[in-house]
């Protein structure tokens, strides 16, 4: 591990955007936040291009911050969070790109919540110390929250409050249990602290306490992914938010909670871990084809990819419960995938909202004709969510499926039932808004410009990594 | 040279149509179907000379010589999982290659007269380089994902050229078909993926083949490869998608749902056949249900008027002989078939496609008929393929039809049983497709008169394919010298031969006069209720599991448990409040705390309780 300073950039840069964004004219709000998000995303690519993270490498950095209480500031870039940095920092570009009632309406608010949002996130993502990650992960909900209540659609109150309640209902376990460890910690070691690699030690004795800690754990991330049964609050969220919103949640919300499992779940419960590994896999597979049926009899589109997700996660969450480093360097590269996917699916289909008003899968709304580029960008889109091979998604699913398979056939094998009905529901998707004959024709012009650009990066980021994507995983060393 | 070369051509030919396609729209420009046939065409016949080339230089060598690897890049590395996109050719591959990019060629070709009113060929055209593409990956691949990546990438090709009249909801519908059908084959596919990877610990297909498993294991793996292949290749249970394929363009039909794609399961057996060979309970399900499809699918083809249904359930029927082949180990034999049905199959689909363009897309055989005199070189070309499918000597067909009748009796996997139902089943073959060809063009025309006037023969660009592949479902028999010397092989042949021609008299005397539409029972019209099954059992079903998992757990449960905790919260909130005790906030966080710390402790109880069970 290489210690260094840079890494306290990627905090900073997007808390300043988020400050300096009150000074900057309403109208250049967009190209404001476009310029310190593309700055953001370069800095951690230039970062991470400098690391290291073979044999588990990487930077860290150590600021202290409220010593005396165990809590330090320390920021650890290994091969895990990486990719969910670099992830955030693409997705927070493309979103920021996209034009919408939140560039109208207040501009500067939605500004200074996106950058703080991202900032919370790398918080998140970069923090080795416990009580830190669980600020930002709570931090993370205020902009949220704001942001289905200020852009959303109509029905914001309840869906929020619910989004609230639950991510509270685990948060709070989680708190409890970090501070039972940190206490845990003290009794062995005489010492108070909240530091990963501290509370790691305690991993090795394994008692019913730690078994509670680890449920507490277990549920924060569980719905923050979200695993079944606890995807309750899901669906409303992210029909009602606004797109940006939308995209961060299942783009980078939800790869939180992966994250979570994997850095910290995993090395202080492995035990535990071990232990409930059969019920984990049964409901992660349970999970993908749970959500792929729920997606079938959907009629809202966003609600259907909103299902989609859940299953796609589903996918995810196998990988991770595979307690392998190919399983989770596989879950890894399926996480990033699915959030480019998702990303664009979300993307394509607000251009098509603004295009076309009332689409439902009761009907077909014929748009392709009228639309062509934006019907064949949505179509690979389609594809890489159904995991074609030649798409990155079919790295990352064929690679958790292949090192599932030889922890439990019968899982892997029921998930795989997902894949079916994910051609079912993904194509329905796409016939339903592009094909049969369209009623009426509107005079918007098909995609161009800043979002041809955006999602035509993307896909080709899907397709090129679909066939190189020897990069993600060096996370495993060759044997 | 390089083998990569055979892929390449067509992969630039897709993108320089697609392109141009992109381009087009956004101008508004329109695209004639002359300029991207020709690109396509072209593209196809460069390919199919580069595997001309690979033909000349494989002849007369020795078969350790008859292969050539060539790593492309590295794919996937992981750990000790490690993948090469790597191409391989030998004498399998090559002869599937020549097959597609020959039969291809003269197909794209066909196409510019074909397509000729279609609003958006170069669209066409790219789809169908993108199928060739991927249907070259297919059988080049040189480990399972790859060979994936063709198997899902034709998949996707078929989707789409299916749907490609996408106004018309109902085709767009079959497409889905063909696709979710095929996916649910895939799923053998993966699985038999990952059950090679954990016994064998490669994907490379000639490690597969070469490594010892147990016979379980064997079995297995044999048995999900064949699994996935039933999809692909419309055999017994996964066979309703092809009837409905037929909604795509003709050329389409006899391209992908005739020469190329569906034969991708033959090919895939082949591959396998060594592990096959181990597998005997594996090849006896395969030799039932081949010969099983190609009865039944014979039986309906009977009571079809579509002339392109006749032809689609035909191509089941064919292809079911090839599964036969393969079931009782001649597995050369069913490759043969696949090489002879290539060309007549593609001759009938093309003919028929000729027929239909002629008659302004009108497409039951009992509203034609007479065609003979004003579509000569259809009619002429069109006799040779019938003849070839009948298997009458010294058509194609005969070689390759009768080598799968007689190894079905004589081969050790062979049975009474096997022989019997495929002879019926080339008795039925002779009777259907007698009266499709007596109806069509010999029997007195049964046209709308406006119809009839505007009957013409196709231009040169259309029945110059048809020729040459006449000429082909003529020669096609004798690339391949079988050393079928058992004594009874004679009999057998004279036999088939005498049933076949006998059942086309019989069919011949029966139509050759009719001049109104057949009564068929609708009952095998429907294909035996199969198709009707299928929906109601699987398509509404997943429909009601759907609905029903919405209604009970997810609304009822989940998002009622949902409403009842905000409401609590909300309760208890209020009736602190009522109170006027301290800090709400407090007491609520309190109250959270406790309820939360009681569940946790349930919870803990009952997964514990699961896992005692478990145990």
């Amino acid at each position: 591990m290489e210690n260094n300073q840079e890494l306290t950039a990627l905090l900073i840069l997007p808390l300043l955007g988020s400050l300096l964004s009150w000074f900057i004219p309403k109208a250049s709000q967009r190209l404001y936040a476009l310029l310190v998000s593309f700055l953001q995303l370069a800095t951690g690519i230039y970062i991470a291009s400098h690391a290291n993270f073979t044999k588990g490498g990487g930077l860290e950095q150590t600021l202290p911050w409220l010593s005396d209480l165990g809590i330090q500031l320390q920021l650890r870039l290994d091969s895990t969070s990486v990719w969910f940095v670099l992830l955030s920092g693409f997705v927070s570009f493309v979103v920021l790109g996209l034009k919408g009632s939140w560039y109208r309406k207040q501009a500067r608010l939605f500004t200074s919540l996106s950058f703080f949002l991202i900032f919370a996130m790398n918080t998140a993502f970069l923090s080795t110390n416990l009580i830190v990650f669980y600020l930002a992960y709570e931090a993370v909900f205020i902009p949220m929250i704001l942001m289905v209540g200020i852009w959303g659609t109509n029905a914001k109150a309840t869906s929020v409050f619910r989004f609230f309640l639950m991510s509270f209902f685990g948060s709070i376990l989680m708190l409890v249990s970090i501070f039972y460890l940190s206490y845990l910690s003290f009794l062995k070691t005489g010492n108070l602290s909240t530091n990963l690699d501290d509370l790691m030690k305690l991993s090795a004795d394994s008692n019913i306490s730690l078994s509670l800690c680890f449920v507490g754990f277990l549920l924060a991330f569980a719905i923050k992914v979200p695993l079944f049964p606890f995807h309750g609050w899901l669906k409303e969220v992210y029909v009602n938010a606004p797109t940006p919103a939308t995209i961060w949640m299942s783009s980078l919300l939800s790869k939180l909670g992966v994250f979570g499992f994997i850095r910290f779940i995993g090395p202080l419960f492995m035990p535990t871990f071990v232990e409930y590994q059969g019920v984990l896999l049964a409901l992660a597979a349970f999970s993908v084809i749970y959500a792929a049926f729920l997606a079938i009899q959907e009629k809202n589109p966003k609600s259907l990819l909103a299902y989609s997700s859940i299953s796609h996660l589903g996918f995810v969450m196998l990988g991770v419960f595979s307690l392998s480093d190919a399983g989770r360097t596989s879950a890894i590269v399926l996480s990033v995938s699915h959030g480019l996917t998702s990303a664009v699916l979300f993307y394509l289909y607000d251009l098509i909202e603004v295009r076309k008003e009332g689409i439902s899968m009761d009907r077909y709304s014929g748009m392709a004709r009228q639309y062509p580029i934006l019907f064949v960008c949505l179509f690979i889109g389609v594809l890489a969510s159904l995991s074609l091979p030649g798409t990155f998604n079919f790295v990352g699913e064929f690679l958790v499926m292949l090192h599932a398979y030889p922890v439990s056939a019968l899982c892997t094998i029921l998930s795989g039932i997902g894949v079916i009905l994910g051609s079912v529901y993904m194509l329905k998707f796409y016939q339903r808004i592009g094909f049969g004959k369209s009623e009426e024709m509107t005079s918007t012009a098909d995609i161009h410009g800043f979002d041809l650009i955006v999602v035509m990066v993307i896909l080709a980021i899907i397709i090129y990594f679909g066939f190189q994507p020897s990069i993600f995983l060096g996370g495993v060393d060759n044997v | 040279m390089s083998i990569l070369l055979i892929v390449l051509f067509p992969l630039i030919g897709f993108l320089i149509n697609g392109i141009r396609y992109i381009i087009s729209t956004k101008k508004g420009t329109k695209i004639s179907s002359q300029q991207s046939g020709m690109i396509a065409t072209f593209a196809m016949v460069l390919s199919f000379l580069v595997s001309v080339y690979y033909y000349f230089q494989f002849n007369g060598q020795s078969n350790e010589v008859k292969l050539i690897d060539q790593n492309l890049f590295s794919w996937i590395k992981i750990g000790a999982f490690h993948l090469d996109f790597a191409l391989r050719l030998d004498p399998l591959s090559l002869l599937f290659s020549l097959i597609i990019t020959g039969v291809g060629s003269l197909i794209h070709l066909y196409s510019i007269g074909y397509m000729k009113e279609d609003a958006s060929p170069a669209k066409y055209f790219s789809y169908l380089n993108l199928f060739c593409f991927m249907m070259l990956n297919l059988v080049l691949g040189s480990s399972m994902p790859h060979v994936f990546l063709g198997w899902e990438g034709v998949g996707l090709a078929s989707y789409l050229l299916i749907g490609y009249w996408n106004l018309d909801v109902e085709k767009v519908m079959a497409g889905q078909k063909a696709f979710v059908m095929n996916r649910i084959g895939d799923l053998g596919f993966l699985i038999a993926m990952f059950v090679a990877y954990k016994y064998v610990g490669s994907l490379d297909l000639i490690e597969i083949q070469k490594s010892t498993m147990s016979p379980f294991v064997v079995t297995v793996f044999t048995g999900l490869v064949f699994f996935a292949c039933t999809g692909k290749s419309a055999q017994i249970p996964l066979f309703t998608w092809l009837p409905d394929a037929m909604a795509g363009p003709t050329p389409v039909s006899a391209l992908i749902h005739a020469a190329t794609m569906v034969t991708s399961g033959v090919y895939l057996l082949n591959r396998i056949s060594p592990l096959l060979i181990q597998a005997p309970q594996v090849l006896s399900v395969i030799a039932i249900v081949g010969v099983t499809t190609a009865f039944i699918a014979a039986i309906i083809a009977c009571a079809q008027k579509d002339i392109k249904k006749i032809l689609a359930y035909s191509t089941i029927s064919q292809l079911g002989f090839m599964f036969l082949a393969c079931g009782v180990g001649a597995f050369d034999a069913g490759v043969f078939h696949v090489m002879t049905h290539a060309f007549f199959k593609a001759l009938m689909f093309l003919g028929a496609g000729s027929v239909i363009h002629a008659l302004h897309e009108e497409q039951n055989i009992f509203k034609m008929g007479g065609l003979s005199k004003k579509l000569p070189i259809t009619t002429i070309t069109f006799v040779v393929g019938w003849a070839a499918i009948l298997g009458i000597p010294p058509f194609s067909g005969f070689f390759s039809k009768d080598e799968i009748i007689i190894e079905s009796l004589n081969s050790p996997y062979g049975n009474q049983v096997l022989f019997a139902m495929a002879l019926l089943t080339a008795l039925l073959t002779a009777f259907y497709m007698t009266r499709l060809l007596v109806l069509v063009f010999f029997s007195p025309s049964r046209m709308d008169k406006d119809v009839e006037e505007h009957v013409h023969e196709s231009p040169l660009v259309m029945t110059f394919p048809l020729i040459v592949l006449a000429v082909l479902s003529l020669i096609g028999g004798f690339w391949h010298h079988s050393e079928g010397a058992h004594e009874n092989s004679q009999m057998i042949m004279i036999t088939s031969v005498a049933v076949a021609i006998l059942s086309a008299g019989f069919s011949f005397y029966r139509y050759r006069k009719f001049d109104s539409e057949e009564q068929t029972n609708n009952f095998i019209e429907n294909g035996l209720g199969i198709n009707n099954f299928y929906n109601n059992f699987f398509g509404k079903g997943v429909t009601i599991v759907s609905k029903g998992l919405f209604r009970w757990i997810e609304a009822g449960i989940i998002q009622n448990g949902l409403k009842f905790c905000t409401w609590a919260v909300e309760f208890s909130g209020n009736v602190l409040k009522s109170f006027q005790v301290g800090s709400v906030q407090v007491y609520l966080m309190m109250m959270v705390l406790l309820g939360l710390s009681l569940m946790i402790w349930v919870l803990q109880g009952v997964m514990h309780g699961v896992l005692i069970y478990g145990k």
